[in-house]
């Protein structure tokens, strides 16, 4: 579905990412899990273009693109496929939670608006939040905008999303409603790429983890191969400090 | 006070004010509105770093910030004839308020544009629009919100300067009380009713800026 092969990318004089690759079938959700630094939201970034790589290859759709030499019409013919999701939401700020879904729809993809806003509906009913439909993001709590940003994702009806660290900007009693939306999203065979810090996400809901360290991958497995048996010393040596936390 | 001022002010109070709906406020609407979307263009053009276009505002800002704008007035209307350009008075101060105010202004709303956080842009990006249509719906919108006030500042300060316009023998209400006090010789008591109606016509555009702001404020209200 989406694979993505040696992708290389410097900010400045820093290699963030030293040649990645990594392939994502339809249907699988997959964890990218490493420490700070490590080049993951670097990562998910290139692959939605909001930074240019400077090497690497992606495979989407059964077509290949260089990243280098993609054209602005490639790039929005894939977003035009794609959702993403940020770690701080990113909602519109002057539109309401139902805008927010929408505007894809009706600006991007000349849907006709009621059309629109019917799945717009359904999307937010789906994240819970049909009672907030008219509300602006500010005034919604943070897990309610990441859900909204959920919908607004969902709306596109994208072959994939990427969730870059969903959960990492919410107060601890907040991230359940976002992660059991996710959940709620794998089990209905979603194709997901996130990048988290949430271990029981990683370990319950995501078919594969890949773990990142310094702008590589270091171990790629099943979810519970990686963490009942992992095979590198590095890995071992995150699972134990991460279980003493 | 006595008899004959009064009736001289009863009497000019009309006259000067009518000079404000004819003269002050078209002029000062006209010259805004394309001040505005001049301002909006200038802004934009930076903030997107277009090549040439960006380095011309620049030019144009640097000039008209830079100079005193009552000499902007003389050279348009005092100055372009030497070179065989001959504008009319009203025309000129158009041109010239638009062409002034349009540099504050795009200053303005370029800064409003870049304090909208670059995630907007991006959330744009990833639904699938393009630069322009994001700009469009979700930038400048914003950016607007967020010049408001300042813009409406820049109106009233605006609003005031055109009586500048009187040196360039445009009538509006400065040069309207002028023409009175040259005749009857009270100039304090005619300044001050010139100045009751700047005053008036400024509440007005401040109570007309708190009801926009008022309108603006939904989507940065908390409550629901």
């Amino acid at each position: 579905m989406v694979e993505i092969k040696g992708i290389k990318k410097s900010f400045g004089g820093t290699e963030v990412l030293k040649g990645v690759d990594i392939k994502v079938d339809q249907g699988d959700v997959v964890a990218i899990l490493g420490p700070s630094g490590s080049g993951k939201t670097t990562l998910l970034r290139c692959v939605n273009f909001l930074e240019k790589a400077q090497a690497g290859e992606l495979l989407f759709d059964g077509r290949a693109y260089d990243l280098q030499k993609i054209t602005k019409k490639e790039i929005a013919a894939i977003r035009r496929k794609t959702a993403f999701v940020f770690q701080n939401y990113n909602l519109f700020l002057n539109k309401t939670a139902l805008q927010n879904v929408t505007e894809g729809l009706v600006v991007a993809r000349k849907m006709p608006k009621a059309q629109a806003e019917d799945i717009g509906r359904r999307a937010l009913e789906k994240v819970g939040l049909s009672d907030r439909r008219d509300y602006y993001p500010s005034q919604l709590s943070g897990g309610q905008q990441q859900r909204v940003a959920i919908a607004r994702a969902l709306a596109v009806d994208p072959e994939i999303i990427y969730f870059d660290e969903p959960t990492s900007a919410l107060d601890p009693e907040l991230t359940g409603e976002v992660l059991s939306v996710m959940r709620q999203l794998a089990e209905e065979g979603m194709t997901m790429l996130v990048v988290t810090h949430e271990m029981g996400f990683a370990r319950n809901v995501s078919s594969k983890v890949v773990f990142m360290e310094d702008g590589r991958v270091v171990e790629e497995a099943p979810s519970r191969e990686f963490f009942e048996s992992p095979r590198s010393e590095r890995t071992k040596e995150f699972l134990r400090l991460i279980q003493n936390a | 006070m006595n008899q004959r001022l009064w009736e001289i002010l009863v009497d000019s109070f009309p006259k000067i004010l009518v000079r404000g709906f004819t003269m002050t406020l078209p002029l000062t609407i006209i010259a805004f509105s394309l001040a505005m979307v001049l301002a909006v263009f200038m802004a934009l053009a930076q903030f997107a770093h277009v090549p040439v276009l960006k380095q011309l505002c620049r030019f144009h800002i640097w000039i008209f910030r830079g100079t005193p704008l009552l000499l902007q007035l003389y050279l348009v209307f005092y100055g372009l004839p030497n070179l065989g350009i001959i504008i009319d008075p009203f025309p000129a101060a158009v041109l010239v308020f638009s062409l002034n105010e349009g540099a504050y202004c795009a200053e303005i709303v370029r800064a409003a544009l870049e304090a909208v956080p670059a995630g907007q842009l991006e959330a744009g990006y990833c639904v699938g629009m393009s630069y322009l249509q994001t700009m469009r719906r979700i930038v400048l919108p914003q950016a607007m919100r967020t010049a408001f006030p300042s813009l409406a500042n820049s109106l009233i300060a605006m609003m005031k300067d055109t009586s500048l316009a009187s040196t360039i023998t445009v009538t509006e209400i400065l040069m309207a009380s002028q023409r009175i006090i040259a005749r009857v010789y009270e100039p304090m008591a005619l300044y001050m009713e010139a100045g009751l109606i700047y005053l008036m016509f400024s509440t007005v555009l401040t109570k007309l800026q708190k009801m926009g702001e008022r309108r603006l404020s939904a989507y940065t209200s908390k409550e629901g």
